[in-house]
């Protein structure tokens, strides 16, 4: 396995002069906005699609910061 | 390098108003340093504090190594350039220039010299008899920056200089900015919440969010290692999955999002997820930017990855 794929429809394409922007959505809804050159051949509004990623482009971020656990520290002091 | 400006523990509380809290920060010297964040997280005051116009509720701040916490902001040897250029309207643009030259009364002819170099550097030789209600917004904003070096301060504070000029000027305004910074070798802390001008400009990027700095790094580093979810929403755009870790091996965590999982690859270290690293079972946020994502038309293509049709059903 190389990398993550998701089925998704191409929902529309935003031109923003050099680049391209793209909404797909996934099935559950969720939008997925994707940046591609200008010339580079898309797929068609409404075309059903995978969008793919190699695991070494997701970063991994604490969903709960420090701010979080210093409130945490404050409520258990008071 | 040097550091140059030193910020220790500095909080700011304006009645039950927390606006900058344990603010720790060093500046190098040489560098273009830039406060970026939203309205309201701090980094004015920040500025304000450093400039002299406001005093630290707790905390130090040294420049060169003195403190300046008892000096008034004149007797600091920094800078400050406003949005508003704040330039005295019924001086000509030379006597505007000279002005603090003739304060700390330099002699005549080094106050012409000076002048006159300091405008050659803006790019504005030969307006030295207009005034400025007679420059347009730029030319004005160029005046503010050659009044503000000509004293030749150790720090610029620049505070949303740029923010009243259209974008086409603005674009042009950050290059020569960025040179005349260069040239000039002057520490440039630089306040904005324009992050493409922060991506534009900076040597080093200190990223804000409700008074607490998030992160702070390279351009390069705040964009492809943002640290927050925060720092990751805030530069740029991204694509963002919320999920819990699975397990970390060998510098990977295996991440279970909506019905799927994912792989984290690039040096995840295990640690107890608050102080260290990562932890199995904590929350976390996957963040993958838009030009890392590409479409597969042909199926059997896909098959090379894995699938998350599992998030959903189409």
């Amino acid at each position: 396995m190389e990398g993550f794929t998701v089925p998704a429809v191409v929902r529309d394409y935003i031109y923003v002069g050099s680049v391209l922007k793209c909404i797909a959505v996934l099935p559950n809804g969720n939008e997925i906005k994707m940046e591609k050159l200008a010339g580079e051949e898309l797929p068609p509004i409404g075309e059903k699609v995978f969008i793919c990623w190699e695991p070494e482009d997701a970063v991994l971020i604490h969903s709960l910061d420090n701010r979080f656990y210093q409130s945490m520290e404050n409520i258990k002091l008071a | 390098m040097n550091t140059i400006v030193d910020i220790k523990g500095v909080n700011k509380i304006y009645g039950t108003n927390h606006v900058v809290k344990d603010l720790n920060l060093l500046v190098e010297e040489g560098e273009f340093l830039t406060l970026l964040g939203s309205s309201g997280c701090g980094k004015t005051t920040t500025l304000r504090m450093i400039a002299g116009f406001e005093e630290p509720t707790t905390g130090s701040i040294t420049v060169e190594g003195e403190p300046i916490e008892d000096k008034e902001p004149y007797e600091r040897n920094v800078n400050t350039v406003f949005q508003s250029y704040a330039l005295f309207p019924h001086m000509t643009i030379y006597d505007n220039v000279a002005y603090g030259l003739k304060m700390k009364k330099v002699p005549k002819k080094e106050i012409k010299e000076r002048v006159l170099k300091m405008l050659e550097m803006v790019q504005l030789s030969g307006f030295e008899k207009r005034y400025p209600s007679q420059l347009s917004g730029g030319q004005k904003q160029r005046v503010a920056i050659a009044r503000a070096l000509i004293n030749r301060p150790k720090v610029l504070l620049l505070d949303e200089p740029l923010g009243a000029l259209d974008l086409k000027l603005r674009k042009q305004m950050q290059l020569e900015l960025k040179r005349l910074q260069k040239k000039l070798n002057i520490t440039f802390i630089y306040v904005t919440h324009d992050q493409e001008e922060a991506l534009t400009m900076s040597d080093r990027i200190a990223i804000m969010h409700d008074g607490v700095m998030d992160q702070i790094g390279s351009p390069t580093e705040i964009y492809e290692r943002p640290a927050t979810k925060f720092v990751a929403t805030f530069i740029g755009e991204t694509n963002v999955f919320d999920g819990t870790i699975r397990s970390i091996e060998g510098g990977k965590a295996v991440i279970g999002i909506e019905n799927g999982e994912v792989t984290s690859s690039g040096s995840v270290e295990e640690g107890d997820g608050k102080n260290t690293g990562f932890a199995v079972n904590e929350f976390v946020t996957v963040s993958v930017r838009p030009e890392k994502m590409h479409f597969l038309r042909n199926r059997w293509r896909a098959l090379r990855f894995r699938r998350l049709s599992e998030i959903t059903s189409m």
